[in-house]
């Protein structure tokens, strides 16, 4: 056996602890992102820095995924995808709508703030649909890849 | 589970778990983890116990139904 600097068990730990802390920086800076949006009023320029960070992480994590043709531990459902993206369209829309009328200190009208949140939902309930699509496909095509290749 | 038998196995061997553990390329927490049924180990890290024991997998690795 290969020495190595971690054997198996140190290493098992080590991609653990490695998940967890890329999980934590993640939902971290996802709250500054909010926080700094909505509580402290902030101009997205302010949190270009943790979106870029965000963007990337979850970028690689999903692309690296994808990759190994982990993203699909079932046949895709639509139905699934179609909740998930609904959640994130309404969760986005209300975010949007309390960021608008804070920003605006209260003087957007309901019915604006209404058009405009229901315009973000629909927005974000297509992009995740189409993000949740195109990776549940790419990922059936690498799980097709590797069945060819590890075939009897 | 603890792993009595690989314990058993090792110590008729005259062998200490930091040995064991340079024969098979990992460190003593491990064999001691292994022992105490902590850490399930890879069949490849297995294989190597058993070699550096002169022991089948059977022997060391295998669970009866009553034990």
């Amino acid at each position: 056996m290969n020495k190595k600097f971690y054997d198996e068990r140190q290493q098992q730990d080590a991609d653990r602890n490695g998940r967890k802390a890329f999980e934590g920086t993640f939902f971290v800076l996802a709250a500054v992102i909010i926080a700094q949006m909505i509580l402290a009023q902030g101009d997205v320029r302010q949190v270009l820095g943790e979106t870029i960070a965000i963007l990337a992480g979850g970028g690689i994590y999903l692309g690296l995924t994808v990759k190994d043709g982990n993203l699909n531990r079932h046949t895709p459902r639509v139905m699934e995808n179609l909740i998930i993206s609904l959640s994130c369209g309404v969760f986005f829309a209300l975010l949007f709508i309390v960021t608008m009328y804070l920003k605006t200190a209260g003087r957007t009208s309901l019915q604006v703030l209404g058009i405009w949140g229901a315009g973000c939902m629909v927005l974000f309930f297509v992009l995740g649909m189409a993000v949740l699509t195109i990776l549940a496909k790419s990922a059936e095509r690498r799980q097709k890849k590797m069945e060819e290749k590890y075939d009897e | 589970m603890k792993n009595m038998k690989l314990k058993i196995a090792r110590m008729e061997k005259n062998l200490s778990q930091i040995q064991l553990a340079k024969m098979t390329g990992v460190t003593r927490q491990t064999i001691g983890m292994i022992e105490a049924g902590d850490f399930n180990p890879s069949l490849k890290l297995c294989i190597a116990i058993c070699r550096a024991l002169d022991k089948t997998l059977d022997q060391l690795f295998w669970e009866e139904d009553d034990l």
